[in-house]
């Protein structure tokens, strides 16, 4: 009996190990953050989550246990200066503006930055082939929170009663860039919220006082999102497409 | 003697030369004779949101828009428009992709036009319902009409200039010239073609000049312009031409802020259609909306 549960679970090891393994190599880049609240690392967070809860589904072939940190919205910026370097280099020597006007720079196949890099763009080939050799990855997941906000509604509901509503919320986008081409593969949006309210039966109940447990209940969400969607698509096959 | 009369035709022709296929278009703003139909592309750029601004808006709103920073990108939005001509009768049509409704996350589609005629102008909001376009009319409070009331245009145009006069004398041309094309992407990329007697200048949109020119692959002709101001902010515009016909604009102007990063702007303008006839049907009240502005016997406006 001892010998049969060995040979099982040994084959289960074997199964789950050989799912992982056949899956693409992965790394996960630290989300960048586009609100105005850049200074709560929601980014640090709400990537350390999405990366934690991937590799506990056992699905991802993660070779990095943490997100990188590498900034490609920068490497970004900073290739662009290479377009001024072509217009200055074109007015010096008085050639005509086709060192600017039909390179990359200008050509809508490629992304001009990641959090605006659409399925089928590409996103600097120099750069994240880089990435992907350095970490020996074949994919990159790369999020941006493209939001992240609170309201608070009053809601009147009677002469006796009536109960308001504070809501925090995050708005994040996710895409999976083939290090190889730079080519984004999957693209998808997700917005979480938590809510709180307090309401007025007489006697207040509850309170619509926005908290710290709500941020990063709020968060939490927003990474379960990402990640059931993610797990739904590598097992549809949605995923790794190309 | 026949020799030098050669040379002169050569020098002559070499000479007129520059830019010439910019100047069919040139003088069809000119002569206010023309009908353009166009889709701009706008390539992301650089901005924040940690820092903002008070914008005052067309109707004299304000508006709050981020400052540019180098670590974050943004998409301005995609537009299309219509812009017809023909001497003192004109339509002007925007529309927006993508403009954020209200506090949510999710966006809308949506533009304004306006038809000038007999010294008159009539407002139109342009929404879409289920992808069709659908004309109101505006009223003085704001409020959606499909009966729409016309605005002498000295009226119009005073307002505009109280509105504009404070925060952005690049108006002002158009205003002078009675263009008011309301999209700041496709009078940026035409203003090599406007009478220079109708630029202001302004100290971030220097003038551009013809530059060079030339043939690409594809078959396509260019036309380069370039422009500085105090050697900070430069543009450069490439307008290409399948024969004499101008089908693209492409523009890319730049300059460094005080703090030395860069801020830059990019963006194509497809043309669909730059013809030197204006568009007759343009003239007339867009579909669902009626003129009820009361008029007297003589037609004036009471």
């Amino acid at each position: 009996m001892k010998k049969f549960l060995m040979i099982i679970t040994a084959l289960f090891v074997s199964l789950i190990s050989a799912n992982v393994f056949a899956a693409p190599t992965c790394v996960m880049m630290k989300f960048s953050n586009d609100t105005r609240f850049k200074n709560i690392d929601a980014a640090d967070l709400l990537s350390n989550l999405v990366l934690e809860k991937l590799l506990a589904s056992g699905k991802f072939n993660f070779v990095e246990t943490r997100p990188l940190d590498e900034d490609i919205e920068i490497q970004l910026y900073n290739e662009k200066l290479r377009d001024v370097a072509n217009v200055e280099n074109s007015v010096k020597s008085g050639n005509n503006f086709n060192s600017l006007f039909e390179s990359e720079s200008f050509d809508f196949k490629y992304a001009q930055s990641i959090s605006t890099a659409e399925v089928g763009q590409i996103v600097a080939p120099s750069i994240v082939s880089k990435i992907g050799k350095e970490h020996g990855a074949e994919y990159l997941i790369q999020g941006t929170i493209i939001n992240m906000g609170n309201s608070a509604t009053p809601k009147n509901q009677g002469r006796f009663s009536h109960k308001s509503i504070a809501a925090l919320g995050i708005f994040a986008e996710v895409r999976l860039i083939k290090a190889s081409t730079g080519e984004v593969v999957w693209l998808k949006n997700y917005s979480a919220t938590k809510q709180t309210q307090k309401s007025y039966y007489i006697l207040p109940i509850g309170s619509s006082k926005l908290t710290s447990e709500m941020y990063n209940k709020a968060v939490e969400r927003c990474a379960n999102k990402i990640v059931k969607a993610m797990l739904k698509d590598l097992d549809a096959g949605k995923l790794f497409v190309k | 003697m026949k020799f030098l009369v050669t040379l002169l035709i050569a020098l002559l022709t070499f000479a007129t030369a520059d830019a010439a296929k910019v100047d069919i278009y040139r003088d069809a703003i000119k002569n206010k004779t023309f009908t353009l139909k166009y889709k701009i592309y706008p390539f992301p750029y650089h901005t924040t949101n940690r820092e903002t601004k008070i914008f005052i808006n067309q109707y004299g709103g304000a508006e709050k828009i981020t400052d540019e920073d180098p670590v974050q990108m943004k998409s301005e939005l995609k537009s299309t428009g219509i812009v017809v001509f023909d001497k003192d009768r004109s339509y002007i049509e925007s529309v927006y992709y993508g403009l954020p409704d209200g506090d949510s996350v999710y966006t809308k589609d949506e533009g304004y036009s306006a038809l000038i005629k007999n010294d008159e102008i009539f407002e139109f909001l342009i929404q879409f319902s289920k992808g069709k376009k659908r004309y109101w009319g505006i009223t003085s409070w704001g409020f959606k009409t499909s009966k729409v009331k016309a605005e002498p245009i000295q009226k119009f145009e005073e307002r505009k200039k109280q509105i504009f006069d404070r925060t952005d004398p690049y108006t002002r041309l158009l205003l002078d010239y009675r263009i008011d094309y309301d999209n700041y992407n496709l009078e940026d990329a035409l203003k090599p073609l406007f009478p220079p007697e109708n630029v202001v200048v302004t100290p971030d949109n220097p003038i551009c000049e013809f530059f060079a020119e030339g043939t690409l692959e594809s078959g396509l002709t260019f036309e380069d312009f370039y422009g500085e101001k105090n050697n900070t902010f430069k543009k450069v515009i490439r307008y290409y031409f399948d024969g004499d016909k101008m089908v693209k604009i492409a523009v890319f102007h730049f300059s460094n802020n005080e703090r030395g990063i860069l801020r830059y702007k990019k963006y194509i303008v497809d043309i669909e259609e730059f013809s030197t006839t204006p568009d007759e049907k343009y003239f007339k009240m867009p579909e669902g909306i009626t003129d009820a502005t009361k008029r007297d016997k003589d037609g004036g406006k009471k």
